[in-house]
């Protein structure tokens, strides 16, 4: 029986997560042009500049590995901008008290889902996602 | 040599005028058309020349100030006004300057600067849908409430709309959606209203708590139900941080789309 659950729980979540369908409306239109251009690469280093102790500079180079060696190999899934690694990057960066800024973290991780609601967040005009910064 | 003659009588009674397209007359006309077709830039030219040349003319200071606050140049236009009665006491201001400073405080967000100038000023103390609206800005739903209740006058139903909701808002409590999310992860979501947020959280807080339950009691040294346990703990006190934040953000979102609705009443230009 909880075999059964856990495969049950661990389905749908996968599911969830990969099944997030959104409807293109007309005026996003333009966001088709970057499947012709050539991505741009962004560096993210700039996000890490400036550590000021051993909690920043650790999760620092987790998140340049986790952008070079994970993130760029998978689609671009998350449905917030900045996305969730830079949005915790700059979270540990700028919040003062760290319990803070991994609860700013682990809210955000779980809020990132395809049933998030358009009325809660401000549409990004560039990219179309839900606009969510640290600084909110 | 008569015919000559005649010819230059004929000539010399004829009237010649050269037509003067940088008049006052002309300068304002333009600056109008200009004002009207949002080419503000363009139409400050006009409107300055216009100045320039009859130097009480108050429609086209009127229109220089508007300009500059639509353009945000804010200190441009309150020097507008300056240059224009010589003195800067706000609450002086005739009507019609009045009422274009108020849209100008309320387009500065200084919301409590505009409920002072309301109140002090000569003419706008009168005028009930302003001092409404003042107090409206400030989210003050009560005593808005109040104001409008003690008013004779005809209200703006826009306003009274606005003040019934507001003064009706049960604002929800960040510490009971924390409280909730505590007792039952995703619950204090719910409350705040984003309900799709709380069942992710209930089912990711309460499965990788499962998981790491389930790993104590099947293999207590293994280090996998200390890895779920620290991702169960995180979940759950991020879910109740992020219950809090839901719920001041809920309040806020609500009371912003109401001073929304109140600046676009002061800012109408109808």
């Amino acid at each position: 029986m909880n075999r059964v659950l856990f495969i049950l729980i661990i389905s749908w979540l996968l599911i969830g997560r990969t099944c997030s369908c959104q409807g293109q409306i007309f005026k996003n239109i333009h966001r088709l042009d970057s499947l012709f251009e050539p991505e741009k690469k962004v560096d993210f280093t700039v996000f890490t500049r400036g550590s000021k102790n051993e909690i920043e500079s650790t999760f620092s180079a987790m998140f340049l590995f986790y952008k070079k060696f994970i993130s760029s190999q998978d689609i671009d899934a998350c449905v917030f901008q900045p996305s969730c690694s830079v949005y915790a990057i700059e979270c540990l960066h700028h919040e003062k008290n760290k319990l803070v800024a991994f609860m700013k973290i682990s809210d955000r991780l779980m809020r990132c889902h395809g049933l998030a609601s358009p009325k809660s967040y401000k549409i990004d005009k560039l990219t179309g996602k839900y606009s969510d910064p640290c600084e909110d | 040599m008569k015919t000559n003659l005649l010819l230059f009588l004929l000539l010399a009674s004829i009237d010649l005028f050269s037509q003067d397209l940088y008049n006052h007359e002309n300068s304002v006309k333009f600056g109008e058309y200009l004002y009207n077709s949002n080419q503000y830039d363009l139409a400050v030219r006009e409107f300055e020349r216009s100045v320039f040349l009859k130097p009480d003319d108050q429609k086209s200071y009127l229109y220089l100030f508007k300009i500059y606050r639509k353009t945000n140049a804010f200190d441009k236009a309150i020097d507008c006004y300056g240059r224009f009665s010589g003195s800067f006491r706000f609450e002086d201001m005739n009507k019609e300057f009045g009422s274009e400073y108020l849209k100008l405080l309320v387009q500065k967000s200084s919301y409590q600067e505009a409920e002072r100038f309301v109140n002090s000023s000569l003419y706008l103390k009168e005028n009930d849908n302003y001092r409404l609206a003042t107090i409206l800005l400030l989210k003050d739903w009560k005593r808005a409430d109040n104001f409008r209740q003690g008013v004779n006058s005809t209200i703006n139903k826009s306003l009274i709309g606005i003040t019934a909701e507001g003064a009706a808002f049960k604002r929800k409590s960040p510490a009971l959606a924390g409280m909730l999310s505590a007792i039952l992860p995703g619950s204090g979501k719910a409350y705040a209203g984003r309900w799709k947020d709380g069942v992710i959280a209930f089912i990711m807080t309460s499965s990788t708590a499962f998981i790491s339950a389930r790993g104590f009691n099947k293999n207590p040294s293994s280090i996998y139900p200390w890895i779920m346990g620290s991702f169960a703990v995180a979940y759950y006190s991020g879910n109740i941080y992020g219950s809090a934040q839901a719920a001041l953000k809920y309040n806020k979102k609500r009371e912003d789309e109401w001073v929304d609705k109140t600046r676009a009443y002061i800012l109408d230009d109808n």
